[in-house]
């Protein structure tokens, strides 16, 4: 199983190569199109724009009805998914290699190291 | 007769193993169900302890596999299937020890605990093979020798430890040591020894003991013993009453966005104001004392734990879920920035008794309360958010109506196992820490059965429970296709017409069509279902009653290609609970399914 971290400019670039690569495939049912897995893949998972601070509000003011910003989020560039597969994919320069994970699978983190 | 004679494959989910359900008929294991999910799991209220548990919970992998290099083997070797094991198969191991003057031991390093200061067993079943004696260690917490020729417990290097040994026949013993673990991580080993304390000698090369069914797990009894490899694809099974049948849980992937989900201590994670956290407080529905307590100061304030600013997707829905317990005060308020209003704005829990008895600022979220053991309630609300960012408050009150006061700086609130999910209800409990974390889907299937599906006609039966009524279109439940897809016959939910019910889809070539009662489902309680194809006709019973039938000349069977695979649940899944699945190779009379699906 391989997991792919992976950043685009945005989720519409985000969405057309996973399209493109079959990690969705398109699926017509009851004449509604929704978005399913391609084959082998086990898992993508939405992860977005990326916050690098603790925004937070000004206290006190949810209580008044004003909830206001005190400190603005930073998001860093990119739109981000992670996706589990049984296959290799080729996601080109928008896999990335990241130190400090803000996603993982569940129990993937601990298998890994007790396997190396 | 039985109509059971008639089926060509019966499912019920009573035994599993990884990857795998097992079914009745037919007895070769050709109708076993494939399962995977690809993460670990938690277990749901209704397991045999009661307990938020992992899944699986033998947190050892390859549990019997001691040539996989997870096991690492110092001084000594390891040989795969060298003899019979407890349960009769040749896959018991051979621990050998090699020649030099040293320990000789076989080791599973950095094991996994999940929940640290808690009660963990280690066990292994062992057999003299020219060594009588072993010993197991939890490296940092001691050590137990046991002669298992005689079955006896030799020296335990500490009083904290509980050892136990049992007979388990032809020679075979289980060995076991409980204690208390109190760090994250540690070593569990098995060494070779030639007496009581007598674990470091030089060795001849050829002796050493047979190994078996290796086992971890939290809580002070060794547990019967479930043989794993990568842990990652362990069906859940979900009990609904106790002593009931159990079902196959289905849940769809969901993702835990809140960091630090029991350790609301933490700063990285979560934000204090005018309250006091004790870390670790209580036991918590895991079983484990890792429920920390929100206690009020003494300031004339609100008081009140929060979750600032969380990075959501705008315009969707979220369900939100944590345990909570009374611990002075009863009243929490769960308060949260997002949808139309804002303020002291969310459903007010008494804890006393689980009922949520009101709202602050008029919007109670949907709020729902599970009872779990111990006065332990799991709350739920549904959030529609209206912008990129999210908090979550939990405020503890004095009384119904009081929101700001001076706590007795004792008094509070036990909180756990805080969780927040995209999607229209909650699911099974994933943990975090310093991360987001996602539980894949629950996926379960049967390939290449085209001998067990009826090909011009056939009858497919499922009991079955929806987790939500609040679906997307096209949630399939069950379903038989060939294998390229094109031709499929599809039992599934949809809210065509704005409300859910059943339909049936027929594929012919890829070319859909739709058969439906158009009968509302009030509610999420199991039914039975059967369906029937045939030439031109097409029928569905629910509970004993025929609820729909079509008999155009429109629904043409056979079709080119044979059906060889059935999925459960496998397209836009929202989850499923499934006690039964039968096939039948012939389209069985109105009165037989009348009867198969009469409650």
């Amino acid at each position: 199983m391989k997991i792919s971290k992976l950043k685009y400019a945005d989720k519409e670039t985000a969405m057309a190569d996973l399209l493109l690569k079959n990690v969705y495939v398109k699926h017509t049912f009851n004449d509604e199109e929704t978005l399913i897995y391609g084959e082998g893949i086990h898992a993508v998972v939405e992860i977005g724009l990326i916050c690098i601070n603790q925004p937070t509000l000004e206290i006190g003011s949810i209580y008044n009805n004003q909830p206001t910003l005190e400190i603005a989020p930073i998001f860093t560039d990119g739109y981000h998914y992670d996706v589990m597969s049984e296959q290799d994919i080729d996601f080109g320069d928008n896999e990335v290699v990241v130190n400090n994970p803000k996603h993982s699978f569940l129990g993937h983190n601990v298998i890994t190291v007790l396997n190396e | 007769m039985s109509l059971l004679t008639k089926a060509s494959l019966v499912m019920t989910p009573n035994a599993i193993k990884e990857s795998k359900v097992y079914s009745i008929i037919p007895s070769s294991g050709n109708g076993d169900f494939t399962f995977t999910r690809g993460t670990l799991a938690s277990s749901t209220l209704n397991n045999d302890a009661g307990l938020i548990e992992t899944v699986p919970y033998n947190l050892v992998t390859y549990s019997q596999d001691y040539t996989n290099a997870a096991w690492g083997k110092v001084n000594s070797s390891i040989t795969a299937n060298s003899t019979q094991s407890p349960n009769g198969t040749n896959t018991a191991s051979s621990l050998i020890e090699n020649t030099v003057n040293n320990v000789h031991y076989l080791q599973r390093a950095s094991a996994v605990f999940f929940n640290a200061n808690a009660d963990y067993t280690f066990s292994i079943y062992a057999k003299p093979n020219g060594r009588n004696w072993i010993a197991l260690q939890i490296t940092g917490f001691g050590s137990v020798y046991f002669n298992i020729s005689t079955g006896t417990i030799g020296t335990v290097s500490v009083a904290a430890i509980t050892p136990s040994i049992q007979s388990v026949g032809n020679g075979w013993y289980r060995c076991s040591m409980k204690t208390n673990i109190t760090v994250d991580n540690a070593n569990l080993q098995v060494f070779l020894a030639i007496g009581d304390t007598i674990g470091s000698y030089t060795g001849d090369g050829v002796s050493g003991v047979f190994l078996w069914g290796a086992q971890f797990v939290q809580g002070s009894s060794p547990k019967d013993y479930f043989f794993t490899t990568d842990r990652l694809n362990v069906p859940r099974l979900n009990y609904d009453t106790v002593g009931g049948c159990p079902s196959l849980l289905l849940e769809p992937q969901r993702i835990n966005i809140l960091t630090y989900s029991e350790q609301l201590d933490n700063i990285a994670g979560w934000t204090g104001t005018a309250i006091n956290i004790t870390a670790n407080s209580i036991i918590s529905p895991s079983g484990v004392q890792n429920a920390d307590k929100i206690i009020p100061n003494t300031t004339n304030y609100f008081h009140y734990l929060s979750k600032n600013m969380i990075t959501v997707t705008n315009g969707i829905q979220y369900s939100f879920s944590i345990f909570a317990k009374a611990a002075g005060y009863n009243y929490l308020l769960i308060n949260t920035t997002t949808g139309t209003s804002s303020g002291i704005a969310g459903p007010l829990i008494d804890l006393s008794n689980g009922t949520v008895i009101g709202t602050y600022g008029g919007n109670n979220y949907s709020a729902k309360v599970t009872v779990f053991p111990d006065n332990w309630y799991r709350i739920d609300l549904l959030l529609t958010t209206n912008a990129i960012l999210l908090s979550l408050d939990f405020n503890v009150f004095p009384t119904s109506t009081i929101a700001t006061f001076s706590g007795n700086g004792s008094s509070g609130i036990y909180l756990w196992g805080a969780q927040l999910e995209a999607g229209a209800y909650p699911t099974s409990y994933i943990p975090t820490v310093a991360s987001t974390v996602t539980r894949n889907g629950d996926v379960s299937n049967k390939s290449g059965i085209s001998d067990l599906i009826g090909q011009t006609e056939g009858t497919i039966y499922i009991e079955y429970a929806p987790l939500t009524l609040s679906i997307i279109a096209g949630s399939n439940i069950i379903s038989i296709k060939s294998t390229d897809n094109t031709n499929s016959v599809t039992l599934f939910l949809d809210v065509y017409a704005d409300f859910p019910h059943f339909t049936i889809a027929i594929f012919k070539n890829s070319v859909g069509n739709y058969y439906s009662p158009f009968v509302s489902i009030p509610n999420l309680n199991f039914r039975k279902l059967a369906f029937v194809y045939k030439s031109n006709s097409i029928s569905l019973f629910e509970n004993g009653i025929r609820t729909y039938n079509n008999n155009a000349t429109g629904i043409i069977f056979p079709f080119s290609s044979n059906f060889a695979n059935l999925f459960l649940a496998d397209v836009n899944p929202q989850g499923a609970k499934i006690k039964n699945v039968q096939i039948y190779k012939t389209a069985l009379s109105d009165t037989e399914c009348a009867a198969l699906t009469t409650l």
